[in-house]
């Protein structure tokens, strides 16, 4: 099915988007990356530094992320 | 009390909303805008933020100060959008009977909230402008000439 991904800073500014849709039924965090770098070829050397994010709470690369909730793709931050 | 705002941080709030009669200590953090980084001479900041998210990691961060430091009284405020050279972008206020626990807990809480808190800052420099702390190789990329 297809999920939006919201994306933040320089990598929303390298997508000149928000947020994308991808074909995604299930799988690991970093397979997410994965489909999403092979989607967007250019993003794929910022993608390796993001973090994923579902409902507000970030996600190991190992762990599941179902086509459901807000899925993000938080690039390395710099508050504080 | 954690908060995300929009304008300067009234610092007078923060501090009391963490003084208390059993506090002995108030420790705070004031994270101010520097006019150079990494070489280039800084013109001014834009803060960005995935703000309910922000907003939930910046809570469990506290929440964490709590388990550590039972007796701390914690305040983050976080203000976003453009900052000028000088402005407070964070300020924390930790409060605690003793002047060690307080110095820990606000220590603590700054350098966690700059690991994980997803609020990122764009620098305007002359010359460009750049995401601060993205790499895409082993140069940094610059946007604008």
């Amino acid at each position: 099915m297809t999920v939006r991904v919201r994306l933040f800073a320089g990598l929303a500014e390298a997508a000149k988007a928000d947020e994308i849709e991808i074909d995604w039924e299930g799988g690991s965090a970093a397979e997410l990356l994965e489909r999403v770098a092979r989607g967007r070829p250019e993003l794929a050397r910022r993608l390796a530094h993001c973090r994923v994010a579902v409902d507000c709470a970030f996600v190991g690369p190992g762990d599941p992320v179902e086509p459901r909730g807000e899925i993000a793709l938080i690039p390395p931050v710099s508050g504080g | 009390m954690v908060e995300l705002v929009d304008g300067p941080i009234e610092a007078r709030r923060v501090l009391a909303a963490v003084r208390s009669p059993a506090c002995g200590a108030i420790v705070t953090f004031d994270g101010t805008v520097r006019d150079h980084h990494e070489g280039r001479r800084v013109l001014f900041l834009e803060y960005h933020a995935y703000r309910p998210m922000a907003r939930r990691v910046l809570s469990e961060i506290s929440g964490d100060v709590s388990r550590r430091w039972p007796d701390v009284r914690l305040a983050i405020v976080h203000r976003l959008g453009r900052l000028e050279i000088g402005d407070t972008s964070v300020l924390v206020a930790a409060a605690a009977p003793h002047r060690a626990e307080a110095f820990e807990a606000a220590r603590h809480a700054i350098e966690r909230i700059k690991i994980d808190v997803p609020i990122w800052k764009k620098e305007h420099y002359e010359g460009g402008e750049i995401w601060v702390g993205e790499q895409t190789g082993p140069s940094v990329e610059k946007i604008g000439s």
